[in-house]
């Protein structure tokens, strides 16, 4: 007899689901603030507000639909178009223009960003000191915050800060969504591993050279946020390079192949939260008793995760980001949220919850700043003409 | 009966670890500065000299302008490397007219260069007084603010 996928207990249950949802909505008015006195101002006022109601909203969603990637990706979607504008429009009322000089290198005035974390591992180590022209403390995305949130992030999260975290990863994660039936389908399986080739390269390179080369050579999001001003033909070279792989790997590849390509193949990133993945609380799991083998979850999964032999294991494969997107597509509930360890034996719909309480609370409390100065410069452009205050 | 307080006790600790990890990102996100201040007191939290350009050594007014002169930087990741530089900050006294000064880095009572600030903005000009003096490196000038980099190599 085919199995059959039982509801959660929150699904369709929208007191419960409510319930559920108020101690998320407490924490988030709290922490949503930012440390700011939101009544003094009127616009950040209505865009505290409006955060804060679409993020308990979404969650709501969740609980009562029992869908996960569905409603996760709105708000991750959301935070990687809000963070390239916000942090574009703060760059050019600082500096005048987006790219970066060097003056900014010169007096360490380079924003700090967790893909940076892979390139300093070693320098930090060895020399006890960071290789990136940044501040330590205070200002904007110092080094000593953003190493806190990665520690974080590593800790709870594991490779689910890459769908539940990134504010680069809602690019190709946008992208991969465009289509509805993959151009590429067949990708060799080996490439999962690349990531942690691409880690040991850029942290070698960075510690060899003391030059964070992937920032300086290789990311594609460079794009979006901030690049080298273009003084010569080695400057040229590197906006081309910056350019190409975000044309490539987060926008063209993304659509033909329904996968987050940059997130899963290449990012250093990935690979180093796969690195702590064991040591976080939940895990996605697969009951090979229940698989009736339809393939939607090999076909669907945005980082390329699952196939027969990860089926046959019981686990997705090392590039798992958690997204969800598996859990909702499964028919017969064969995929499940767990807890690591000892906990294998609570509920998978109760391990989801709390999953969802951790992650959601990182999500929307990461994108809470950004999203609340999106709104802020959408405002300031409807009722100044104006996008910067 | 052994299987069920057994089952009992794994559920119950991977409910409580997975609490406390809810608890853990409430908690760091809600006192990240207070983190953050923590973190930046550690040892290994400090900007590497060939970013920072080094301590300041020596810092004096001459020829139209505040001259800060950091340690010459060789610093590699082990040890020290053949080429190097060294930082001068300066400020103008008027952002319009030159500045210049003769720099002894090394601080062996000679010159090793003379550093020269034309008005309003325009390349600093390096005159190398010693063998260890190779030429300009990286530069900005911010209105009556600079910062340059005179590149050094051990010869």
């Amino acid at each position: 007899m085919k199995p059959v996928k039982s509801p959660i207990f929150t699904e369709g249950r929208p007191l419960l689901s409510a319930l559920l949802t108020l101690p998320l909505a407490l924490v988030l008015a709290l922490l949503l603030t930012g440390g700011h006195d939101v009544l003094t101002d009127g616009a950040r006022l209505a865009a505290y507000l409006a955060v804060l109601a679409s993020d308990v909203a979404l969650f709501f969603l969740m609980l009562w639909t029992g869908k996960t990637d569905r409603w996760r990706a709105v708000l991750f979607i959301a935070f990687a178009l809000a963070l390239s504008v916000t942090f574009i429009a703060r760059m050019i009322e600082v500096r005048g223009h987006m790219s970066f000089g060097g003056g900014d290198v010169l007096s360490c005035e380079v924003p700090f960003c967790h893909l940076v974390t892979t390139m300093v591992l070693i320098p930090m180590a060895l020399a006890q000191s960071i290789t990136f022209p940044g501040r330590i403390e205070g200002g904007f995305a110092d080094v000593s915050s953003m190493l806190v949130i990665v520690a974080i992030a590593l800790l709870v999260l594991g490779r689910g800060f890459c769908s539940w975290g990134c504010f680069y990863g809602g690019w190709d994660d946008f992208f991969s969504r465009l289509r509805k039936r993959p151009v590429i389908t067949k990708i060799p399986p080996i490439l999962r591993r690349l990531p942690i080739a691409v880690l040991a390269l850029v942290a070698i390179t960075s510690a060899a050279t003391l030059v964070p080369t992937y920032c300086d050579w290789i990311c594609p999001f460079k794009t979006v946020t901030e690049y080298e001003a273009v003084t010569g033909l080695a400057s040229f070279l590197k906006a081309v390079v910056f350019l190409g792989l975000f044309l490539g790997l987060v926008v063209v590849l993304p659509i033909l192949t329904r996968r987050r390509t940059q997130c899963a193949y290449f990012c250093p990133m990935g690979a180093l939260c796969t690195g702590a993945a064991k040591v976080n609380p939940h895990e996605i799991r697969i009951d090979p008793d229940k698989c009736i083998h339809c393939k939607k979850c090999e076909k669907n999964c945005p980082m390329g995760a699952l196939d027969g032999d990860a089926i046959e294991k019981g686990r997705p494969s090392v590039t798992c980001s958690k997204c969800g997107r598996c859990v909702d597509d499964c028919p017969t509930g064969a995929i499940t949220y767990r807890l690591r360890g000892g906990g294998y034996s609570v509920r998978p719909d109760v391990a989801r919850l709390l999953f969802l309480y951790a992650g959601w609370t990182f999500l929307t409390v990461f994108s809470g700043g950004a999203l609340q100065q999106f709104l802020i410069i959408v405002m300031n452009l409807v009722t100044k003409g104006s996008a910067l205050s | 009966m052994k299987n069920r307080i057994f089952r009992f006790l794994s559920s119950a600790s991977g409910i409580l670890v997975a609490s406390a990890a809810i608890l853990v990102v409430a908690y760091g996100l809600f006192s990240l500065s207070t983190q953050a201040h923590r973190l930046a007191q550690a040892p290994f939290m400090k900007i590497h000299p060939r970013y920072s350009g080094g301590e300041v050594t020596r810092s004096f007014s001459e020829g139209g302008a505040f001259w800060q002169v950091h340690r010459a930087v060789f610093d590699g990741l082990f040890g020290q490397r053949r080429d190097g530089f060294v930082q001068v900050d300066v400020e103008q006294f008027f952002a319009d007219k030159p500045a210049q000064a003769s720099i002894d880095f090394d601080g062996d009572g000679a010159a090793d260069f003379r550093l020269i600030l034309p008005a309003n903005g325009a390349v600093p000009e390096v005159e190398p007084m010693s063998d260890m003096v190779d030429g300009l490196g990286a530069w900005s000038r911010d209105g009556a603010s600079a910062i340059v980099r005179i590149l050094l190599s051990r010869r």
